[in-house]
């Protein structure tokens, strides 16, 4: 315990510090590009009209979409319009009637860390209660990820539709679009569950950004005939499902991380008896010896007579056989 | 839905003369100069209704689709919605109509004000209909054997094929409303029914001493009724406003089993009997605050408070279903089982310099479990033997406390550092003995490098380091029933190490190159026995190739080892007499790529994935164990999985177009202990004989989209 204690008061600190340091600095910081960070952004607007006369069908394609509702008062389209995401335009038209070129606003094009942030900005300025409460503290932002990298205002989002979320995630989570195509996953394919069923991409209190607090209780969502409580618990069950299961796709069946014997046999180690050395023993693939050692391994393995293996309300269940 | 946190806007400056004569005089020159990729995309109403024709029967590639059977199905999928001036508008979605994995959602209401849905879906989970039983009433909580069975004699004339399958299908309904006084709230309420039904595999156990028999202990495997109901049920109320966000919400889950216990013949002696208990029917409540608010300086706090509380309280059956005179008084009738969870969670990110972004957390988890703690008398597996020794179950509960600090510097427009320190500490109590207290410390870093605009690089390293002290196998027992040199691994003592690269490299803008690798170890170095080592690597390169404007092309292969090493005692003695090491080797190849607009009509596309599957295994014995002369290695398990998707869509007008697809899978497994296993091919043990389900299968798609 001297040592949990010796951590939180150094926490203690460092909060205390940071609490102070942030608090002393006050108002006007610049943000991590140099940019002000004043709401709305300071310059001249000059109105969607004059956006439109360039940037043809974004209004009528807008309209389509919530961000373009104009009887909703709290939608860009029902204050500023273009501007309320891009920033003031008078400056983008001076160099495009200059130039000939773009710029000189909020393109949402992510090209670097500091535009991304500052891009960011202005989707959280509205975006960041309810389900987005926990993005600043969210693994994708520190990864600095833009909002548009999963995202499209001007064009039908894939990440939205069932049928299409997973290839967006996938192309950066690379070792789970290879998951799950193994012999043992969840319908993902099928998009019968998709990421966001579980996850919440903008973060969350939970463990891997798990929509519940934990692990466990995340799979009683869909999994509650596990939930117990049991009279006879196993206890890895009760703690972390992650500890047998490999969720998003496995090549053992029930998406375990290994098959019985052998998982079972990582805890599993009786020396009460002689009649209990059923689970101390090496079992090879020579089936033919006279202690028929093969209905300990064929079939379920273990399971055959220990099916309860995620807990027995059963009072002869202690060893999860009944 | 989200309640947006929106500052009324201070008065911004006015239009200036200046810029609105500039804009009216220039504009018109950039009119049309948009690229083509930057133009935007309008929401597209369409509803798809065709045909499509499935080559052969497969249960498996019909597993979570539906299309098990050969022949046709019916292609049905709508995607519409309408927005309103007035604010009020409708979404409709709807995808597999056609099929047993549908589902169906229709938004609706007047958006900032008040919304509903309702959803439908249909999840079906078609796992093995090879298998065969002699039990009748499949489905049912009482498995029968026919009259006369005698499984010596007449086994295989009473053997019948069975389907091992369910099917959820859900129903959902919820609001959301902003209240026209109150802007910064909002309120939603969600609630969700699921029915669960079908027949899973379970196992059951007949001990072996029973009056009139004299046998060993035997096991079937058994058709078991899945018939769950699970109802949840969300309510919310949130606030926004400035810098503040606050939360509140109840969560409740309700589940309910329509069968408390599956009851059996047991087929090596029929007159016997077998019950064993289902999954108990339970609750589970829990209320949640969570805040966030913007300090100054760049910085933000949340904050999460959470209690939740599981109860089950479903009355015992008796110790067996053995001859009066046997069965004892249960020192109660039901567990009052009862599980509080508690929640608190606070973070703290910050930028307080342009460059530096720092982020400090700090989590309770608790899982206080006051279910009642008694000693039972069991008997084993509906046999008249009683235990060696009762049973008092000891219900767990922790403790878990986590500090995470993280803190990210851009040294340059090249150059990103990050590291990261971790706490985690666990205190378990089983009962009202304490043991298996953990701490587990972590040091990382990351550096990130963009040395141009075609080049991002990115390498990490993170050490961990897990302590146990008052480690014990069987908290509560003495003595201990395993052997005192085992350790279970995930409390075991450990070190950890992860690292890992990332590369992403654009040599021309068509062309983008991407390359991961990660390894990670995890070594139980005071683990004489149990799992001693693990270990996971895997790279990934991916390819995206876009040689014109309308063409896409992609390619990606990942491989990906898992490695675990195991040690056991046979003898029971404190040293290990055999090993195992377990390696599963996994390759994914996936190409695919588009063309769209052809002569501005028609799009094809293709996608292909091969996937393959290696899980080998290694088992040595030392000179101390009598069977290491002749040990047999296990051969492979195996999976393949190929699978090639063509379409084509072809534009016949603005509002119709025609959709062709063709899809081909071929799946083949090696799995030995399914391979050739028939229902008596383990002694004692009567098994299903289902098989691996390989198979090839081929789908064809002809269907008609019209867009409104």
């Amino acid at each position: 315990m001297s040592k949990l204690r010796r951590v939180c008061r150094v926490l203690a600190v460092v909060l205390a510090a940071s609490l102070l340091q942030v608090v002393s600095a006050g108002e006007g910081v610049q943000a991590a590009d140099g940019q002000d960070q004043s709401f709305p952004p300071p310059g001249v607007y000059v109105g969607t009209e004059a956006c439109v006369d360039c940037h043809e069908g974004f209004e009528e394609q807008l309209q389509q979409r919530k961000h373009g509702q104009t009887a909703d008062s709290r939608t860009p389209m029902a204050t500023e319009g273009c501007e309320s995401c891009h920033g003031p335009g008078e400056q983008h038209i001076e160099l495009a009637s200059e130039e000939g070129e773009g710029g000189g606003l909020i393109s949402f094009a992510g090209q670097s860390t500091e535009s991304r942030q500052r891009e960011n900005r202005m989707c959280l300025h509205c975006h960041q209660g309810g389900a987005l409460m926990h993005w600043q503290t969210s693994l994708h932002a520190a990864d600095t990820l833009a909002c548009t990298s999963c995202h499209q205002i001007h064009k039908p989002s894939p990440v939205l539709d069932r049928t299409t979320q997973t290839q967006v995630c996938v192309k950066c989570h690379t070792g789970i679009r290879a998951d799950i195509y193994r012999a043992s996953s969840h319908p993902i394919r099928e998009a019968n569950v998709v990421c966001s069923d579980c996850h919440n991409a903008h973060g969350s209190a939970g463990p891997a950004s798990l929509k519940q607090l934990s692990v466990n209780e995340n799979c009683y969502g869909c999994h509650a005939e596990l939930r117990g409580p049991f009279l006879w618990e196993h206890y890895p069950v009760s703690e972390d499902c992650s500890l047998c299961h490999r969720v998003h796709g496995s090549n053992h069946a029930a998406l375990l991380t290994k098959s019985a014997p052998l998982l079972c046999q990582q805890c599993h180690q009786d020396i009460r008896a002689q009649g209990r050395r059923h689970v101390s023993r090496l079992y090879d693939f020579d089936f033919s010896d006279t202690r028929r050692r093969s209905r300990f391994v064929l079939g379920e393995s273990c399971m055959n007579c220990h099916a309860q293996v995620h807990g027995s309300n059963h009072p002869s269940g202690a060893a999860l056989m009944r | 839905m989200q309640q947006t946190n929106r500052q009324h806007l201070n008065r911004r400056q006015a239009k200036q003369p200046v810029g609105q004569v500039l804009t009216i005089a220039f504009s018109c020159l950039l009119s049309g100069a948009l690229p083509a990729s930057e133009a935007p995309q309008p929401e597209v109403n369409e509803v798809e209704i065709g045909v499509g024709y499935v080559s052969d029967d497969s249960y498996r590639f019909g597993r979570y689709t539906g299309l098990k059977e050969e022949g046709a199905y019916v292609i049905g999928d709508i995607k519409a919605q309408k927005y309103r001036e007035d604010g009020y508008n409708w979404r409709l979605r709807g995808t597999n109509l056609g099929l047993d994995s549908k589902y169906l959602r229709l938004d609706g209401g007047k958006q900032g004000s008040h919304e509903f849905y309702i959803e439908y879906q249909k999840l079906p989970n078609y796992i093995n209909d090879t298998g065969v039983t002699p039990f009748s009433g499949v489905g049912s909580s009482n498995l029968t054997l026919p009259a006369g069975f005698d499984i010596n004699t007449n086994l295989n004339q009473n053997l019948a094929g069975f389907d091992q399958d369910n099917e959820r299908e859900r129903y959902g309904v919820g609001t959301s409303i902003i209240p026209r006084k109150l802007r910064n709230w909002n309120f939603r309420a969600d609630y969700q029914h699921e029915t669960k039904q079908g027949v899973n595999a379970v196992g059951g156990a007949m001990g072996g001493s029973f009056p009139g028999f004299t046998s060993t202990t035997t096991a079937a495997i058994l058709p078991a009724p899945v018939d769950y109901v699970t109802d949840k049920v969300d309510l919310s109320l949130g606030y926004a406003k400035d810098k503040t966000q606050l939360e509140f919400t109840y969560h409740m889950s309700l589940f309910d089993n329509q069968d408390r216990s599956l009851n059996w013949q047991d087929p090596f002696a029929p007159a016997r009997l077998g019950s064993q208990a289902l999954a108990p029917r339970n609750q589970f409540h829990q209320l949640t605050a969570t805040a966030g608010y913007e300090l100054p300086g760049n910085s933000r706090m949340t904050g999460v408070l959470s209690i939740g509380r599981m109860t089950q309280d479903w009355n015992f059956q008796p110790y067996a279903t053995v001859p009066p005179g046997f069965n004892a008084a249960l020192p109660r009738d039901s567990l009052d089982g009862e599980v509080w969870l508690k929640t608190a969670r606070i973070d703290l990110t910050s930028r307080p310099l342009p460059k530096l972004r720092l982020n400090a957390a700090y989590r309770y988890h608790e899982r206080d479990n006051e279910s009642s703690s008694a000693t039972y008398n069991y008997f084993i597996a509906d046999s008249t033997t009683a235990a060696i020794a009762p049973a008092t179950n000891r219900p767990l509960s922790y403790r878990r406390q986590q500090v995470d600090l993280d803190a990210n510097y851009r040294a340059s427009q090249m150059v990103s550092l990050a590291g990261n320190l971790g706490f985690n500490g666990t205190r378990r109590e089983y009962d009202n003995t304490t043991a298996n207290d953990n701490d587990e410390y972590t040091a990382g870093a990351k550096l990130k490098l963009y040395p141009n605009s075609e080049l991002d690089a990115e390498l990490y390293a993170e050490h961990s380091r897990r302590d146990v002290s008052d480690y014990t196998n069987t908290p509560g027992i003495s003595p201990d029933v395993e052997n005192p040199a085992l350790r279970y691994y995930y409390l075991a003592d450990r070190d950890r190490d992860q690292i890992g690269m990332r590369l992403s490299y654009m040599p021309y803008e068509k062309i983008t190159l991407g390359f991961n690798a990660d390894y990670s170890r995890d070594k139980y170095n005071d683990s004489d026995i149990g799992l001693t080592e693990s270990k996971v690597s895997s790279y990934t390169w991916d390819l995206l190739y876009l040689p014109r404007s309308n063409i896409t092309t992609r390619a990606y292969y990942t491989f990906e080892k898992i490695t675990s090493d195991q040690a056991g005692s046979e003898s029971g003695l404190l040293t290990p007499d055999w090993f195992a090491q377990l390696e599963d080797r996994f390759i994914t190849l996936g190409v695919g790529g588009e063309i769209r607009d052809i002569r501005g009509k028609m799009d094809l596309g293709m996608d292909y994935v091969f996937s393959k599957s290696t899980g080998g295994s290694d088992l040595r014995a030392s000179d101390t164990v009598s069977s290491a002369a002749s040990l047999g290695q296990y051969p492979d398990l195996e999976t393949i999985l190929n699978s090639l998707k063509l379409y084509a869509r072809y534009n016949y007008s603005e509002t119709l177009a025609l959709k062709l697809s063709y899809w081909y899978q071929r799946y083949d497994a090696d799995n030995w202990a399914l391979d050739g296993v028939g229902p008596t091919s383990a002694p004692d043990v009567l098994l299903l004989g289902e098989n691996v389900q390989d198979y090839t299968d081929n789908v064809v798609t002809a269907s008609v989209a019209y867009r409104f």
